[in-house]
């Protein structure tokens, strides 16, 4: 089965380790076989090592070492961060950041709410049951 | 202040003979070494000199001893360095190349790789010289790969480390895929 991500220049990745768990970067050039630097726009280029990285579906076209400028050019034009949270990965992120910060109460309001559901669904099927016989 | 959280710094040291009746403006002597700190910086200084110069701590004054830091630590260059060691049988000279975005960064790596591939320590080597090398000028094949703008790999074997370090086990209730499809 070939390879559909791969390492290059404008390619985007996920964070998946430390203080910047989930952020989105570009690399921008590559350092050799362990590292590359990366770059956002609210950041400073600096390197990162490809075990804490997983490479995205989305590529930019930038140049090497892109300027600050260029790069939010490119990711303005292609709207790649946006794009990311559409697609399954990245909902799955955004679900499990937004039941992280739900409160005990809202949790037990989902849950009476899940169980008045399934009650309701349950009833309905018992009676079109009956009605079948 | 350190950069980059290296073990490795590197200062420079200028120091000279002391003045004498004879010589009232001794030749000063300006080096640029790593170290782990100012301390050890200015000892190997005095280590190199009296090696190299008829001067020696005793008679000798340091004039400045600074730690140099990256011009540009955000853009990747590759480093040549010129290396003498001490091996268990007698003494070498080694060329090496590393690409990193800091000098500090090669010399770290090249510590690394001198300790794992020759079992060198630390104390037994001796940079004699390093110098930014441009792509044009490189010679080990593994620098050269490197240098294409459009590069292109894939990362072939996966493995999914938690997020954190508080986060890791040692034992696993299910066993690791590490494909990469």
């Amino acid at each position: 089965m070939p390879f559909k991500r791969y390492v290059e220049i404008g390619r985007v990745a996920l964070v998946n380790y430390g203080p910047e768990y989930g952020k989105l970067v570009v690399i921008t050039d590559i350092v050799d076989q362990n590292r590359a630097v990366v770059d956002r726009p609210d950041e400073t280029r600096r390197v990162i090592n490809f075990k804490r990285l997983a490479l995205t579906d989305f590529k930019i076209d930038i140049q090497r070492m892109a300027k600050k400028k260029e790069l939010t050019a490119a990711l303005k034009t292609n709207d790649v961060f946006t794009k990311f949270q559409q697609t399954a990965w990245g909902k799955k992120l955004a679900a499990r950041v937004s039941k992280s910060q739900t409160t005990d109460f809202e949790r037990y309001k989902a849950a009476v709410a899940k169980s008045k559901r399934s009650k309701a669904v349950a009833a309905s099927l018992a009676k079109l049951q009956k009605s079948a016989k | 202040m350190v950069q980059g959280g290296y073990k490795f710094h590197q200062y420079q040291v200028v120091g000279r003979h002391l003045p004498t009746e004879k010589e009232e403006n001794p030749t000063i002597y300006r080096m640029k070494l790593w170290a782990t700190d100012a301390v050890r910086a200015k000892s190997k200084f005095w280590y190199f000199l009296r090696k190299l110069r008829k001067v020696k701590r005793a008679n000798g004054q340091i004039l400045a001893c600074n730690e140099i830091f990256e011009r540009k630590p955000t853009t990747v260059k590759n480093f040549g360095i010129w290396v003498r060691y001490q091996s268990r049988t007698g003494y070498h000279n080694m060329y090496k190349e590393y690409r990193d975005l800091t000098l500090n960064g090669a010399v770290e790596q090249m510590y690394q790789e001198m300790g794992s591939r020759h079992r060198v320590r630390s104390p037994c080597i001796q940079i004699i010289k390093t110098a930014t090398v441009p792509a044009s000028a490189c010679k080990r094949v593994n620098i050269q790969q490197f240098h294409d703008s459009k590069i292109k790999f894939p990362l072939t074997h996966k493995v999914v480390r938690p997020s954190e370090k508080k986060f890791r086990t040692i034992f696993k209730a299910v066993r690791p895929n590490a494909a990469m499809y």
